[in-house]
């Protein structure tokens, strides 16, 4: 039998029940999608992908809530009663017909006026009018056609903050004033004096300084304001002596053109600016489809549905306005915002945002339900035990961890070197000045200045932006995304390594199943994976791939009780599956995901589900054992201790049973003892330990999804190479220090030409270029070359 | 004759141009600067139009507009 697939979405069409005409789809939700597409002439959506689309979720009363005028108001960018304008975010965005399809979206419905799609950031920006269609409207129709939009509550603070564009003024204005200043610094250079020149030189003089103006008032800015704000936390970080340098400069050039002293030395001025912000520019790397900063307003909905007791209405609050006592209504696929009590309907709770444990939990009546978990099998209703900031995982974020301001505190290589190279210019400007005081004192200003300005250490302050800026960018070929390349240096000091377990060190991606119990014949594995086969339960799915293929045989009086168990018949065998008290046994275990077996009548087993560990655990942990302490800290009970101990090297050391809020206070304590220590995890309860620790890294098996704020992203499928970038995060210290020799030794030559007195603008504007560019080329040089040598 | 002719005008422009060069040269740098500026100015400009945020979408999209006019001649 040829395996047909979808026209819509691409899967395998399992029965010919969905056809139209010669084409056939996996469900009905694809077929809909198509003859929607087909009646509104879209048919060109299946032109330019082969089935391109994705399977439309069901979403009755899901949107509910954007009827409410306050929830909706605060989604929108533009209203004026009119036309309102609203962006989304829509995840299932990935190929040229998606963009066609969503562009096109005025043709689906008249209301909409415009839609325009940014590919990279996966956004979707509609402009429509509120005459014609509600905004729930829109957000229905789009997800009728299957881009359900991700709308969380953190969207409701959204718009405030665009992306800062300063940088790119001010090196735009840098770069125009360098290559025009050097045009007009030429003449001076090639001809000492001569009619021509001397007519002219005024003329230039005056230009190159008002070139020079905006660089060093608009362009400098930023170093003044940080040079200002480290004296005042009586730091000398590197751009004290940057500013010294530029103030110097601009002052002593001005002063010669106004007086007649000579041509200035404005074209290393702009040239040292614009250098400067070029090694700004290459250290920046966003990622646009990569979030940092994610808690949990991110992954909570802006709105749930209450159930009024006394009339017995639904109405949509926001979250933030659920109340202790209140009920609520959770539907299929929806988070849980809030702690809360279950009170009817089948709870099966999928936890993996919170805990990476990807096998949902199955709840009863009276179970205590945490926030952050989704309900995966119909809808249910729960009582509200602690309003949103004080539950179990948010209040978390009221920790201290996520106020300190890092910006402070952190030393950073180039920040240490550079308030004894400060102190040293200064007090070798002290000197040569004393020194030319007795031999010759019109040579004092000439002689102080030249220190000040040729020991500017532009080499200094470029060798780390180029090296840490090129190992960000090939980290990031390589799906180690970081957050900013500072974060390189605070890797290379860590000691301490902490691994969450579930989601971390296990992936949540394959689960490992297990049956525990008397052997099953292959026919009755066969009469189990056709009973299940029409189920829809998550961990019916997930057995269903595990168990060997079988041939299908009809069953017979089949029975499926939602989130406790099906039973059916086969060959006359009856078959039982589902929880413990559904096939009356007793549990022997708690926390434990099972699925009991019983065959006409008789217990036969369970089937346990487990998460794998990741591919290369042991080598990754018996690397990394000879340099650094590891530490395993995990939510879980012990039940895996032994295994582990048994797997992972000796001396790691492992700590269970810890709550978010414990991870947070462990990492601190270690810190305490003078510990550096690098966080690995995943889940929302570690957003805590990751923003405590000195550098969180977290795991994520789909970086478009879902990460908590953290400094770094891996990606799940490169878990095995993390001590080579550990490694190479090292040595390109290393190589960052060897430049420093580099550009020391480039300010020794430049300091002997100063000293001397023989500081000429044409030395001036060679040597500093020189450095720059040769301490830059070293620099991307050698970590090219190491990041080559360990692929 | 006019061969003559011509010849001492341009030497005319020529001395002219010498002793008045200076103009020539105020007006020359004058003008590359302001196109200088002018250009720098537009780049600004569409920095802050925000056509640089995305650099992928229009690539695709100016590739459609074709199909869709095929498809409403269909219709």
């Amino acid at each position: 039998m040829s395996k047909e697939t979808c026209y819509h979405c691409g899967l395998d069409c399992l029965d010919k029940q969905y056809q139209i005409e010669d084409k056939c789809f996996c469900c009905n939700g694809c077929k809909t999608v198509y003859e929607i597409l087909n009646q509104n002439e879209l048919g060109c959506y299946y032109d330019f992908e082969q089935s391109p689309g994705s399977i439309p979720k069901e979403i009755k009363g899901k949107f509910n809530y954007l009827n409410n005028l306050d929830i909706a108001e605060k989604l929108l960018e533009f209203n004026d009663k009119e036309t309102s304008v609203v962006s989304f975010y829509v995840p299932n965005m990935h190929c040229s017909s998606c963009i066609w399809v969503l562009e096109n979206l005025s043709k689906l419905h008249s209301g909409i006026v415009a839609s325009s799609v940014n590919f990279p950031k996966k956004e979707i920006r509609i402009t429509f009018k509120n005459e014609k269609i509600a905004l729930k409207s829109v957000v229905e129709l789009i997800t009728s056609i299957g881009y359900e939009p991700y709308i969380s509550l953190e969207d409701t603070e959204r718009g405030k903050h665009k992306s800062n564009k300063t940088l790119i003024y001010q090196i735009a204005i840098a770069g125009f004033a360098f290559g025009n200043v050097m045009l007009l610094s030429f003449p001076e250079y090639f001809q000492d004096d001569g009619f021509w020149l001397d007519k002219y030189k005024h003329l230039f003089r005056f230009l190159m300084f008002a070139f020079s103006v905006p660089v060093v008032v608009y362009s400098a800015k930023d170093y003044f304001i940080s040079a200002y704000k480290g004296l005042k936390h009586k730091i000398l970080n590197i751009d004290v002596p940057i500013v010294l340098g530029i103030s110097v400069l601009f002052i002593r050039s001005s002063i010669e053109i106004f007086f007649d002293l000579g041509q200035g030395f404005f074209d290393s001025l702009t040239g040292l600016v614009f250098f400067l912000l070029l090694g700004r520019v290459f250290q920046q790397r966003t990622y646009s489809y990569l979030s940092f900063e994610r808690d949990y307003k991110s992954y909570f909905p802006i709105a749930v549905t209450k159930i009024n007791r006394e009339e017995g209405k639904e109405e949509n609050i926001e979250v933030f306005k659920v109340k202790k006592g209140d009920r609520l209504l959770i539907r299929n696929e929806e988070l849980i915002p809030v702690d809360g009590i279950l009170i009817n309907g089948n709870a099966n709770i999928d936890y993996s945002f919170v805990t990476g444990e990807s096998v949902p939990v199955l709840k009863k009546s009276g179970d205590k339900l945490f926030a952050g978990g989704k309900q995966l099998s119909g809808a249910i209703e729960m009582d509200v035990l602690q309003s949103v900031q004080q539950s179990y995982l948010t209040q978390l974020w009221s920790n201290d961890a996520f106020s300190k301001d890092s910006n402070f505190g952190i030393k950073n290589l180039v920040d240490t070197l550079s308030k004894y190279f400060t102190y040293i210019i200064l007090v070798i400007a002290l000197f040569a000045g004393l020194f030319w005081f007795f031999r010759d004192e019109n040579l004092v200003f000439h002689v102080v200045s030249s220190v000040l300005i040729i020991a500017c250490p532009c080499a200094l302050a470029l060798s780390a932006p180029f090296a840490l800026g090129n190992v960000l960018r090939v980290f990031g070929k390589r799906k180690f995304y970081l957050k900013n390349a500072e974060g390189i240096e605070q890797v290379a000091r860590i000691d301490t390594i902490i691994f969450d377990k579930t989601g971390t060190i296990t992936t949540n991606k394959d689960t490992s199943i297990n049956f525990i119990g008397g052997e099953l014949t292959l026919e009755e594995q066969q009469g189990v994976r056709n009973l299940i086969r029409s189920s829809n339960h998550p961990l019916n799915r997930m057995l269903y791939a595990f168990l060997p293929n079988s041939k299908e045989v009809p069953v017979i009086n089949f029975r499926e009780i939602l989130g406790k168990g099906i039973q059916g018949e086969l060959n006359k065998i009856n078959y039982v599956l589902g929880s413990a008290s559904f096939i009356n046994t007793s549990t022997s275990t708690i926390n434990e995901t099972a699925i009991y077996v019983s065959i006409n009548g008789v217990v036969r087993g369970r089937y346990i589900f487990k998460n794998s560990y990741r591919k290369g655990l042991d080598t990754v942990f018996k690397t990394l054992s000879s340099r650094y302490n590891l530490i395993i800290l995990s939510g879980d009970n012990e039940g895996e201790k032994e295994y582990l101990e048994k797997v992972l090297p000796k001396g790691t050391v492992f700590v269970f049973n810890q709550k978010p809020e414990n991870k947070l206070e462990f990492i601190k304590q270690k810190q305490a003892k003078g510990n550096c220590v690098l966080m690995i995890g995943d889940g929302l309860n570690d957003a805590g330990a990751l923003a405590q620790s000195n550098f969180g890294i977290a795991i994520s098996e789909n970086t478009n999804v879902f990460s908590p704020a953290c400094d770094a992203i891996l990606d799940a499928t490169q878990f095995d190479k993390l001590p080579n970038f550990l490694k190479l995060t090292e040595q390109t210290i290393t190589i960052i220090k060897a430049s420093f020799v580099l550009s020391f030794l480039y300010n020794i030559i430049g300091i002997y030409f100063a000293v001397t007195g023989q500081l000429s603008p044409i030395i001036a504007a060679i040597l500093m270029p020189l450095s720059s560019i040769s301490v830059v080329v070293f620099v991307t040089l050698l970590t090219n070359f190491i990041t080559n040598k360990r692929k | 004759m006019i061969n003559v002719m011509f010849c001492f005008c341009s030497n005319l422009v020529h001395l002219w141009l010498i002793n008045h060069r200076m103009i020539v040269i105020y007006l020359m740098i004058g003008v590359s600067i302001v196109i200088a500026v002018l250009f720098l100015i537009l780049f600004l400009k569409s920095v802050k139009s925000g056509q640089y945020e995305d650099m992928y979408t229009p690539s695709v999209r100016m590739l459609f507009d074709d199909e869709l006019i095929e498809e409403n001649k269909e219709n």
